[in-house]
């Protein structure tokens, strides 16, 4: 409203600006440039010449007219501002409808794929081989990392992306809680900063994370042993990422080729890194089992 | 501390089926299950449990956290709380209703059992 009447004042004043100048430039001439001078007046002058009252009337004649325009245009003005406005509005409100939809679909999701973990649960409870419940417990993991995603997007004011350093911590904590007893010795060393992700990145990374410190927790730093996990995700240029993984624990059997097993963890960490546009390398400069990972942000082109 | 009856309170009904039956399975008495604070409520006035498995997250106005403290008030009854995902606020919040351990979802089979024989042992 303000932005309204600010620009049809500058109008009108424009325009009574115009109305002033020759009322101004004749009592110039009166004053200055008739035979008597000053003492000259008007009234006689309006005598001598009659096509003063024609000058005269002119430019209040005009600023009439000016200010008719004026007001005109100022009304216009207004009106299309309005317009503008209730479009900005009903636009904002477009926003704010799709994004509570959105995120109403990300609790649902999550609220299903924790269903799905639970009927996972309930089919191992039937189940007396360890090995076929080992199975089913490590596919809740998986989708309980997936779910937190979604979780994590319905909860937060970015509907798009996810502070990852927040997610790591609660996936890494999740998954010793679940497979540590409460006396556990893990320690967590973890570095991510300013690491925000979209889905399209954050489910791949988040299942590769999950298979990584699943498997330290499961071999690396087995039963109750000492040990530690360690996630380091740094931003390169553009959209590149660089994430060291892995643990301190008692590492990799030699005969075991982590490119080329039958494991299907190890088979999901390389599909999932090539999903990412990235690379992994196994460091062996370290103890036990740490992984160089260089990864991209995926940008879906819909 | 022994451990005989339990309460489960938990308003997702496949888990709460899976874990009544995991218990039972282990030997433990289901005196009941519950969905909302108010059964939660009756159904320990009614039966007296040793131990409530409580979810933090349940139908209805009040949360398990303020159910918790409502038993651990009146009844000084056991409480351990299940939990999905739930965020550092919340935890802290649980854990001034004093609860005896925490039961973090996905909810493995083996450690449920675990955790509930150790504190008998520990009793």
């Amino acid at each position: 409203m303000k932005q309204k009447s600010v620009i049809g004042s500058f109008v009108r004043i424009g325009f009574f600006l115009g109305l002033l100048f020759p009322v101004l430039a004749m009592s110039i001439c009166l004053i200055f440039l008739t035979p008597e001078g000053y003492g000259y007046s008007l009234f006689k002058l309006h005598e001598d010449f009659p096509l003063l009252w024609i000058i005269d009337s002119a430019p209040f004649v005009l600023g009439l007219i000016s200010y008719l325009v004026g007001t005109r245009v100022n009304a216009s003005n207004s009106r299309f501002l309005s317009e503008i406005q209730d479009s900005n509005e009903q636009l904002q409100n477009l926003i704010g409808e799709k994004e509570v939809l959105l995120k109403e679909i990300h609790h649902r999701v999550k609220n299903n794929l924790q269903v799905i973990t639970s009927l996972l649960s309930l089919q191992a409870s039937f189940i007396d081989d360890e090995q076929s419940k080992s199975l089913f417990r490590y596919s809740q993991y998986r989708i309980n990392s997936m779910a937190m995603i979604h979780e994590m997007l319905y909860q937060s004011d970015d509907i798009a992306c996810i502070d990852y350093a927040l997610y790591s911590k609660k996936l890494i904590d999740a998954l010793i809680i679940s497979m540590k007893s409460s006396e556990h010795q893990v320690t967590v060393d973890l570095n991510v900063k300013d690491v925000n992700l979209n889905i399209d990145t954050a489910i791949p990374l988040g299942l590769l994370v999950n298979e990584i410190i699943t498997n330290a927790l499961k071999y690396g730093i087995p039963g109750n042993a000492k040990g530690t996990v360690y996630l380091h995700i740094t931003k390169g240029v553009y959209n590149n990422y660089v994430m060291h993984i892995g643990d301190d624990g008692v590492g990799f059997a030699d005969h075991i080729n982590f490119r080329n097993s039958n494991s299907l963890g190890l088979m999901l960490m390389h599909r999932l890194v090539l999903q990412l546009k990235g690379n992994i390398e196994k460091n062996n400069l370290m103890k036990g089992t740490n992984y160089d990972i260089s990864f991209e942000e995926i940008i879906q082109s819909s | 501390m022994k451990i005989h009856k339990i309460l489960v309170v938990e308003d997702d009904m496949i888990i709460q089926m899976f874990i009544s039956k995991v218990l039972k399975d282990a030997g433990f008495e289901i005196v009941a299950e519950a969905r909302t604070s108010d059964q939660a409520l009756q159904y320990v006035e009614k039966f007296r449990p040793d131990l409530v498995l409580m979810d933090i997250s349940i139908a209805g106005p009040i949360d398990g956290i303020e159910t918790a403290e409502m038993v651990g008030k009146k009844y000084n009854i056991a409480v351990i709380f299940i939990t999905g995902n739930s965020d550092q606020a919340t935890i802290d919040r649980a854990k001034k209703t004093n609860p005896i351990d925490f039961i973090f979802k996905p909810i493995d089979e083996n450690q449920l059992k675990r955790r509930l024989k150790s504190l008998e042992i520990k009793g």
